[in-house]
């Protein structure tokens, strides 16, 4: 089964994906990091100090000043993509189920990252972290990762904050960190996000909607059962109770926002019902030629 | 209080029954639905934080559901037409009155238009509850619609109904409707529509609903036409107005035989009163009279009926009859009536010419008048008028001499008098005559009879017992009046039509005769009879017209008091009234307190 389809994958040859210089790696890439060193891009000059490599001397600078000074230039490196793709139970809702469309999703940010030798991996979470990808560098290992998205089920409950303990104990290496989720769990959201955060992780929150989270139209006796944990509630559906839940999920959203913005990183919403062209660019953000 | 004219246990039984469905129908509501959603916790908060502030509305479903009950059983109820007041279960049946008064139109109306409307309605409320009835209250009672439960029936029952032209048999039709009250086990009402209420007594309880009010009315309250014995081709017709009303009418009384107008006189009569028309008119064939009252003008009113204004008569034709008069001398006061009939032909002989008259000449002759004298043993005629016979003549028993006889009673109805009163004719000397079983005694003094009509055999006789020259009736002008009609049913002639026949009575025909209605339609002729005559007009029978006339049972029309029908007894207005505003207040405050965004 083939996640991303010709137009997006056209697409995606268009557009790069962004990573900031604070999130970047060790490894030589195509992104600008803070380190200065060698490299292409003049940076700076500084005073020469005993056991500078005296090739890196900007002799014209001493002629000028009659001062030693070496030449500086901004060293570019790789970056880590971590998608962490939430796989509890509540994602096997809508139509198509968001869990589908959040799969999409991840092969869209790892087909990015490995078109520009960025290393990839998929983490996907419920209760906690759990079957990561191997690292994928090189393009043609999409094979590879879409195979692992497709045998991906969903199940089990959300625990966010235990989910990003267990991520940053496996993959201790700052990165640009993908979440796709739904966010339908009331709790973990701002301490799993103020972690990754303070790790230095680029943060970028996908958040999958469907209808039936976002404008459910029940009426009636109903007893909710939940997707997740199986808990249920009887609830006289009407006019408040939709206004209330909708209320609250805005805020809970909201409030995710927030957080997300306070850590630095991007939040987007991505409805289930849209193509997965405009799903990925706004994923991905203000687009960059490649 | 009534409701559906059910028992208490059908009534509990019927509540407790939708009580039932109504609270089967609240758990299937309140059943909930299995609804998988992506995380409860987000639902709960909101329950909590949607959950009513006041302190009943946690109860709202069972408010509404007690909201539900009460608008469910007061729909019961409203669909059972509860009624204040005593009601009676079982059958109904409706008395319609179908009289000619039930013609008369008030404000536009006519009281039948008014009872069909009652009717209508009588009807659906009752075949709600049980059967039901309809009686035609006409000239003759009928049943216009069988008992049933379905209401539709009436529409099918009520095809082409009209009123009579005759008064109408109430207490025949209250009767009817008794029977089959009891007929159906004896449980059930009866329901008298009409315009005065039936002088019966019945087993079941009556209930009347008036319908019309006091109404004015002129009318023609007598008609009639006979041919003048002493002017050949001439009829004189009578005619009488009454006016039933006490204010002043005025109106036009326009007589016309066929379409010859013979009378046309503008009339304006008082109240109560009574006017009396004369005239006269000529024709050898038969007459075919109706009388009309025109433009009618009440003061301050109208004439609320248009049947009651029409007469008919018929003025039989004039038809030659000889006669053949045999007597010892000349009786001047006979010769000179019967001379003067224009239509008679008269013949003298004397006794002994009668003797040798053979069978075939005096079979030329219709009629044999023998003035005081015996007929032969071989005489033999089917029509003889006997004056003074001697004992033993022609079979008639003559009894002992009366000196002055009062003449007591006649029977004026007999054809072979016609109308003709005898009481104040004074006799000096007359025989009594013995009646057979089968005579009419046409006129009589106590238990003397001094004049007989026979009818036997073929043969018709009449006796007088008195000398014509013993009597003042020969001075009067009742006497050639009495000596046509006698002549005329001497020799056969089919009566004079001195009265109409009124509408209803039936009609006697002969066997394969056409009889034509007053509308010119065929009529079905049954055992001799023709019943269908509820229509007042002209029938005519082969060559013979015989008119109907609804001017002799013309009286002031009737208006029985309004009275309440038991279901509005009660002062207050009427239940389901009262119920249907309940039930709208219930729904507003249900809508307004529970269901205005407040449940879905």
């Amino acid at each position: 089964m083939r996640l991303l389809d010709p137009a997006t994958r056209r697409l995606l040859e268009r557009i790069r994906l962004p990573v900031r210089a604070q999130a970047t790696a060790g490894r030589q890439g195509g992104h600008r990091s803070p380190v200065l060193a060698t490299g292409i891009e003049f940076a700076d000059h500084r005073h020469y100090v005993w056991g500078d490599d005296v090739r890196r001397i900007d002799w014209r600078a001493f002629a000028r000043h009659r001062q030693l000074c070496v030449r500086q230039f901004e060293e570019e490196r790789d970056a880590r993509v971590y998608v962490l793709l939430d796989v509890s139970s509540s994602m096997g809702r809508g139509k198509p189920a968001k869990l589908d469309v959040a799969k999409r999703l991840a092969a869209a940010f790892c087909y990015l990252a490995m078109k520009q030798f960025d290393t990839a991996r998929v983490v996907a979470f419920n209760g906690e972290a759990r079957e990561p990808s191997r690292n994928m560098h090189a393009r043609h290992q999409i094979i590879d990762l879409e195979r692992h998205l497709v045998d991906i089920d969903p199940g089990g409950p959300t625990s966010f904050s235990d989910s990003v303990r267990t991520f940053v104990q496996l993959f201790p290496a700052r990165g640009l960190v993908v979440i796709l989720s739904d966010l339908m769990c009331v709790d973990g959201w701002d301490e799993g996000l103020r972690l990754l955060g303070g790790l230095g992780h680029q943060i970028t929150v996908v958040r999958m909607t469907c209808d039936e989270d976002d404008r459910p139209d029940f009426r009636g006796e109903l007893e909710l059962f939940d997707s997740e944990t199986g808990e249920r509630i009887r609830v006289r559906m009407g006019p408040e109770v939709l206004g209330a839940y909708h209320e609250i999920v805005r805020n809970h959203v909201e409030s995710c926002r927030d957080m997300t913005a306070r850590v630095g990183g991007r939040f987007v919403e991505a409805h289930v019902d849209r193509p997965t062209e405009k799903l990925v660019r706004d994923a991905v953000g203000p687009a960059e030629a490649a | 209080m009534t409701f559906a004219a059910l028992p208490l246990w059908g009534i509990l039984a019927a509540l407790g029954a939708v009580a039932a469905a109504i609270i089967a129908l609240y758990l299937l509501r309140r059943t909930p639905r299995p609804q998988l959603v992506s995380n409860v916790q987000f639902w709960v908060q909101a329950v909590q934080r949607s959950r009513p502030r006041w302190l009943r509305a946690t109860r709202i479903p069972l408010l509404s559901l007690l909201v539900s009950l009460c608008v469910g059983l007061l729909l019961v109820t409203e669909i059972g037409d509860p009624r204040f007041g005593d009601g009676v279960r079982g059958t109904t049946v409706v008395v319609l009155a179908a009289g000619q008064s039930m013609n008369a139109t008030e404000l536009g109306r006519s009281r039948m238009e008014r009872a069909l409307d009652e009717l209508a309605g009588w009807v659906g409320r009752a075949t709600a509850s049980g059967q039901v009835a309809v009686v035609r209250a006409g000239i003759r009672p009928s049943i216009l619609m069988p008992l049933t439960s379905d209401d539709a029936d009436l529409t099918r029952a009520l095809d082409g109904f009209a009123a009579d032209e005759g008064p109408a048999d109430l207490a025949g039709a209250t009767r009817l409707a008794d029977r089959i009250v009891a007929a159906s086990g004896g449980n059930g009402q009866i329901l008298v529509i009409a315009d005065r209420a039936p002088d019966v007594v019945t087993r079941a309880p009556t209930v009347l609903i008036p319908v019309g009010a006091p109404a004015d009315s002129l009318a023609i309250s007598a008609f009639s036409a006979r041919r003048d014995p002493i002017a050949v081709g001439e009829y004189a017709v009578h005619c009488q107005v009454s006016s039933f009303t006490s204010r002043r009418a005025r109106g036009r009384l326009v007589i016309r035989d066929r379409e010859i107008t013979i009378f046309d006189q503008r009339f304006e009569i008082g109240p109560f009163d009574q006017l009396a028309f004369r005239a006269q008119g000529f024709s050898s064939e038969q007459g075919e009279l109706v009388a009309r009252i025109e433009e009618i003008e009440v003061a301050g009113g109208e004439d609320a009926l248009a049947t009651d204004d029409v007469a008919y008569a018929v003025a039989e034709p004039l038809e030659a009859t000889r006669v053949l008069v045999v007597g010892q001398e000349p009786n001047r006061w006979l010769d000179t009536v019967l001379d003067a009939h224009g239509a008679l032909t008269v013949t003298r002989a004397e006794p002994a010419a009668l003797a040798r008259m053979d069978a075939s000449a005096l079979s030329q002759q219709d009629v044999v008048i023998l003035d005081r004298v015996a007929p032969p043993a071989s005489f033999s005629h089917p029509g003889v008028l006997l004056i003074a016979p001697p004992d033993g003549a022609l079979d008639m028993d003559l009894g002992g001499t009366l000196q002055s006889p009062r003449v007591t009673a006649s029977l004026v109805s007999h054809p072979a008098i016609g109308g003709v009163r005898l009481e104040s004719v004074r006799i000096r000397r007359s025989r009594a005559i013995e009646p057979r079983p089968a005579d009419a005694v046409l006129a009589r003094s106590g238990g003397n009879a001094l004049m007989v009509a026979r009818d036997s055999q073929g043969s018709r006789r009449v006796a007088l017992g008195f000398d014509l020259g013993s009597t003042d009736l020969v001075e009067r002008v009742a006497f050639p009046l009495l000596m046509h009609h006698a002549v005329r049913w001497l020799a056969g002639r089919s009566s004079s039509a001195l009265l109409s026949r009124v509408p209803g009575e039936p009609l006697p025909v002969a066997e394969g005769t056409t009889v034509l209605d007053p509308d010119g339609e065929p009529t079905s002729v049954e055992a001799g009879f023709v019943d269908a005559t509820e229509l007042a007009g002209i029938y005519h029978v082969g060559e013979r017209a015989v008119a109907y006339s609804a001017a002799a049972t013309a009286a002031a029309l009737p208006a029985a008091a309004p009275r309440a029908a038991p279901s509005q007894a009660s002062g207050l207005p009427p239940l389901a009234v009262l119920l249907a505003g309940l039930l709208l207040i219930i729904v507003t405050a249900e809508w307004w307190l529970l269901h205005r965004g407040r449940l879905s």
